[in-house]
């Protein structure tokens, strides 16, 4: 019996041992989600579906930039309307749009006391170019000077690229203390606007003394300070002492909390256990019975579409694009799966955004099933209609595909792909074997970021493979020219271009809708959907 | 005994390479670039894919990847995320939590299925007994996520009993909701398993020996009885702990728990291969850990299935 009882108190130990690893998890992380300690403001605790990549303006994601606006004060910041104004930024200045003369507020510090200066954009412009920095923004440099020798791309049909050149910009020079310009590659008069974008956010010396320990819990130049930081779960951020600029905030802290389901943080905020959260999809229909006095619906800035692929020899022919676009009843679709979220899309500029012009597409991104059959009885088409998507929009196309076969008689097929990296993989590959869902949110609210990526030849989304030069045309007018109203006739111009060749197929416009607890005052959303969280606080 | 353990223990080596291998190849043969998708609605620059490439060893022949995924095991530095995070850190986030969530669970279970299965045994057919089948019945056919959701919706937001969500530092009482909903689905198994040979034990030659000699009838259902209905329920329960070990996706989706699950889940769509086999790997070596103990208890508990 000797080994027996050896092995009954190896067992007991084994089990305890099991016990012990499950209790002793003393070292909680900080920052509970427990509100409304503190001052009159109160904390803010937002649903946030932060990643786990470290929050610094390299970053590129849109949960992760909605922090970054809190901690950081861009050159500019957009107002409710989406208008830009001057924030870190005394003055920009330009004569011929393509070379920007910038200049600096004198009393902005970062939270760790050191100034911000022309160095603090100049340096981290560059890092963030610099190829082997391996920067998410890179790309976004691309239109300054320079950034082909800093980032070069690989020759065709070699997959590995060159060694940089250069290690800075050659279009940034620091012209003083507070002085910096900038040179772009071509005229774009929109420029200041899109300096709002958390990429184009100033770095302090710490970082590049020290990348590694600054992201464990990044110092911004912002009305908001992070307190902790617990990668991908939860962020915490308490007013920077000190900051009396006219961008301050109201609340005393904000908590973002990243929740993995929004059906999750919708119930949390009904369980006063949460002060703000997007509406998913299933909540659409009642979610102005729960919250009648505390929710929001705004027409947002992201749309839906589909972007065809003109490198497949059967969706070459313009007239089947354009007769696939008029076989959608967008207007039904919208209606029966997002009731009141979504408007049908009559272009690829969002309402929400200056410069739009209904109708801007033409009579082809409008439902019109006669056409639509006499266009495609003169095209020729063999096989079926293929429509690649995403897990989430699988009803969505499910109804697309429908009404086209309802219109024009063709089979129509979805491939339902169920995650993101295989999803994008086929479209970068180049391989879908038809229309691909795309779906696209402005980074920052000029009509040109809903136009230049993803229809320019070598946009950073166009996956379709259009190359247009009457497009481009009308977008080099339009970036040249300095008068907003005269830039937006081109914009729209240009759209009505794609009107003709269809390359994309708009579906809709993506309506913001957002819930808030009773307690919270001052929320208000803007046309990125998101509230602006600076004028927002809680009472109670 | 003590070879016995041994010889599971040595057993253990070739479950583990096989079971790591497996799991290497099938996430290495998920479609998709693990870099290009990583620069939001814009292309990545190349530059950028070619210094990730490198920088995570992707670059490097299959094999070999593999052979420095098995030393950083061993070495136990478990190499970085994507993200830059350690692997081990967000390991060690996760893992608390789901270790803590499980043993809850698996206390409700033990707690309710003994008491609940053992009387119903004892009393078999009895009022009690057939309330209990029913009951279990109802709970065990019902999918998780309807439970999970109506128990957050009524307790939570409705009676305000209990917080709807888990927070990040997830507190033990804001645990006890999921691990109850967790519980529900092998509690009927474990109720009925323990109910069916409390009811056949009742009736065993072993039993009225042990009542002819005079002992207590506490003692002859207590101790004789007892001895012998454990090993099948233990077998169950082990097998449910080490489940939850695992993580439970759909649970810590519906009570925002950030466990062991979820990170498998955004690991395998990120293509993050090696967090992905570490985490799997940590999860069958609990697998066979389990095991092996229940294996060793039971042989204390029955000397018949003593294997050495």
């Amino acid at each position: 019996m000797h080994t027996s009882r050896l092995t009954a108190g190896v067992t007991a130990l084994v089990a305890l041992a099991l016990l012990a690893t499950g209790c002793s998890s003393g070292d909680e992380p900080p920052g509970g989600t427990e509100g409304g300690a503190g001052g009159a403001g109160g904390t803010l605790r937002i649903s946030n579906a932060i990643t786990t990549d470290p929050i610094i303006p390299m970053t590129v994601d849109t949960a992760t930039t909605r922090v970054m606006d809190m901690v950081w004060t861009g050159l500019v910041r957009y107002d409710d309307k989406l208008a830009p104004y001057n924030a870190n930024a005394e003055s920009i200045k330009t004569t011929d749009a393509t070379t920007f003369t910038i200049t600096l507020k004198k009393d902005y510090t970062f939270s760790d006391g050191t100034p911000v200066d022309a160095d603090s954009y100049v340096d981290a412009w560059n890092y963030s170019a610099y190829g082997p920095n391996a920067a998410q923004s890179a790309s976004y440099f691309s239109l300054i000077k320079g950034y082909d020798a800093v980032n070069p791309a690989a020759a065709d049909g070699s997959s590995t690229p060159p060694a940089p050149t250069a290690k800075t910009l050659s279009g940034l020079k620091k012209l003083g203390d507070l002085e910096f310009s900038v040179t772009l590659t071509k005229p774009m008069a929109s420029f200041p606007s899109i300096l709002g974008y958390s990429i184009f956010y100033p770095m302090p010396k710490a970082f590049f003394d020290d990348p590694k320990t600054y992201e464990k819990l990044p110092v911004g130049n912002g009305p908001y300070t992070m307190k902790s930081l617990v990668p991908g779960q939860e962020v915490d951020l308490v007013k920077t002492p000190g900051y009396n600029h006219e961008d301050a905030g109201k609340a005393d802290g904000i908590n973002f909390i990243s929740f993995s389901e929004d059906t999750a943080a919708y119930t949390a905020v009904q369980g006063d256990q949460l002060d703000y959260a997007p509406v998913p999809t299933a909540y659409l229909a009642t979610f102005q019975k729960d919250f009648p006095d505390t929710s929001a619906l705004v027409t947002g800035t992201s749309m839906m579409d589909m972007q065809v692929p003109l490198y497949q020899q059967k969706y070459a022919d313009p007239n089947v694009r354009i007769a696939l676009s008029m076989a959608i009843d967008r207007e039904s679709i919208v209606k029966a799966l997002l009731p009141g979220a979504a408007t049908p899309a009559d272009g690829w500029v969002s309402p929400a955004l200056p410069g739009y012009q209904k109708g801007a597409c033409g009579e082809n991104c409008s439902y019109n099933p006669e056409k639509a059959k006499e266009l495609w009885a003169k095209a020729s088409f063999s096989g079926d209609v293929v429509i690649t998507t995403l897990a989430p929009q699988a009803t969505l196309f499910t109804s697309v595909c429908q009404s086209i076969t309802d219109t024009l008689g063709v089979a129509c097929k979805v491939s339902n792909v169920a995650d993101r990296t295989t999803y994008k993989g086929i479209a970068q590959a180049f391989e879908a074997p038809g229309p691909i869902r795309w779906g696209w949110a402005i980074d920052y609210p000029t009509m040109e970021n809903m136009l230049v990526p993803r229809f320019t030849a070598g946009g950073s989304s166009n996956w379709m493979k259009y190359a247009s030069p009457q497009f481009q045309a009308l977008i080099d007018k339009a970036n040249a020219a300095t008068d907003p109203a005269q830039a937006a006739t081109q914009f729209n111009a240009a759209q009505a271009v794609l009107g003709k060749d269809m390359p994309d197929v708009p579906i809709y416009f993506q309506q913001g809708a957002a819930v808030w607890s009773e307690g919270t005052e001052g929320m208000a959303l803007t046309g990125f959907g998101w509230p602006d969280l600076l004028k927002a606080h809680k009472t109670a | 005994m003590l070879k016995y353990t041994g010889r599971r223990l040595v057993q253990f080596i070739p479950v583990l390479i096989g079971a790591t291998i497996i799991c290497w190849a099938l996430v290495w043969a998920l479609p998709g670039d693990p870099f290009r998708g990583r620069c939001g609605q814009v292309a990545c620059s190349p530059q950028y894919i070619q210094a990730m490439t490198e920088k995570y060893g992707l670059d490097k022949p299959l094999p070999v990847q593999y052979l420095v995924f098995l030393k950083n095991v061993f070495t136990g530095n478990l190499g970085q995320t994507f993200s830059g995070l350690e692997i081990s850190d967000v390991i060690g986030r996760a893992l608390p939590v789901t270790v803590r969530l499980a043993l809850i669970s698996v206390a409700i279970q033990v707690v309710l299925s003994a008491v609940v299965g053992i009387w119903s045994g004892l009393r078999a057919n009895g009022a009690f007994d057939v309330t209990a089948l029913f009951t279990s019945l109802i709970l065990f056919s019902l999918p998780i996520f309807v439970v999970a959701f109506i128990a957050q919706y009524v307790l939570g937001v409705r009676l305000e009993l209990v917080k709807p969500t888990v927070s990040t530092a997830a507190p033990t009482r804001e645990l006890i909701l999921p691990a109850a909903v967790l519980a529900i689905g092998t509690l009927a198994t474990l109720m009925r398993i323990l109910r069916a040979s409390v009811a056949e034990g009742m009736h065993a030659d072993y039993l009225r020996t042990a009542r002819a000699k005079g002992f207590t009838e506490s003692r002859v259902v207590g101790v004789h009885l007892m001895r012998n209905v454990m090993a099948p329920a233990l077998n169950v329960l082990g097998l449910e702990f080490a489940a939850l070990l695992g993580g439970t996706v759909i649970v810590e989706g519906i009570f925002n728990i950030k466990g062991v699950g979820g990170l498998i889940y955004r690991a395998i769509q990120d293509r993050e291969q090696l967090t992905v086999s570490t985490v799997v790997t940590l999860v069958i070596v609990f697998y066979l850990v389990i095991n092996l103990v229940v294996d060793v208890a039971c042989a204390q508990l029955d000397p018949r299935s003593r294997n050495d």
